[in-house]
């Protein structure tokens, strides 16, 4: 069952438990095997994490637009955002043994790197476009 | 993310289900550290229904790691699913930890040290 439907976050980390549950819900009905879901889980908590505490020099409230796309080839998740530009396919990462050193966002790129099979950013009209691919088995 | 507290002699078994995301790790922290700082002899954190882990599910196992070095407490992790496992590999981590298959054979591991 094909599947594209967009949310709009407010940047507060109460709404990550959201996001999880939507992401949840639609994949789980796009029939989306497990192991897909869970890598997919991972990278969506590690993106929206980076931009919640990373993405903004101010204060104010933003919103964090992810659209999901599931067709029997593989599952995108599209992450538009207005915070500072910042592209996480340029961003440096290390595996480092000692974590407590790696930098907050370090891991997270690292391992959504690891997870999704394809990682493109794009900065449009003042937005950060992330787009992350993982193929899907159905 | 639901955290089941037991005891087992001298561990403590904290089985997690769900998630272990930014919204739930804080818990599974709070958890783990009030049970270090109450001396019990080893924590066996069971991620046998965890389907996903992400790098705040990291820090906070390094956080409590810290934790049971400092009050002398024991520390492991079992359950892990092939995804976790990656990750631990991927983050250089999987050394770092005591990590057993399942429930059973990290109890019997932790109550017999003498066996491997």
């Amino acid at each position: 069952m094909d599947v594209a439907e967009t949310v709009l976050l407010d940047n507060e980390p109460l709404e990550l438990s959201r996001a999880a549950a939507w992401l949840d819900s639609l994949l789980e009905s796009a029939g989306v095997a497990p192991r897909v879901i869970a890598a997919l889980q991972v990278a969506l908590d590690e993106v929206l994490n980076n931009i919640m505490v990373h993405g903004y020099a101010d204060l104010e409230s933003h919103q964090i637009e992810v659209r999901l796309t599931v067709d029997t080839a593989a599952a995108t998740l599209e992450f538009v955002d207005d915070g500072i530009p910042f592209d996480p396919t340029q961003h440096e990462t290390s595996s480092s043994g000692d974590v407590a050193s790696t930098q907050t966002g370090g891991l997270g790129l690292l391992f959504v790197r690891r997870l999704m099979d394809d990682v493109a950013f794009e900065r449009v009209d003042d937005r950060n476009h992330l787009t992350l691919r993982k193929f899907v088995s159905l | 993310m639901d955290i089941i507290e037991s005891r087992v002699g001298q561990i403590s078994v904290l089985a997690l289900s769900g998630g272990l995301d930014t919204s739930s790790a804080p818990s599974l922290s709070v958890r783990a550290i009030r049970l270090c700082d109450a001396g019990i002899g080893t924590i066996l954190i069971d991620l046998d229904k965890v389907p996903h882990v992400t790098s705040a599910g990291f820090r906070s196992f390094i956080a409590i790691k810290k934790r049971a070095e400092q009050t002398g407490i024991g520390m492991a992790l079992c359950g892990l699913n092939e995804l976790v496992r990656d990750l631990f590999e991927v983050s250089g981590l999987l050394g770092s930890f005591r990590i057993y298959p399942d429930r059973v054979s990290a109890l019997a591991a932790i109550a017999d040290p003498g066996a491997v």
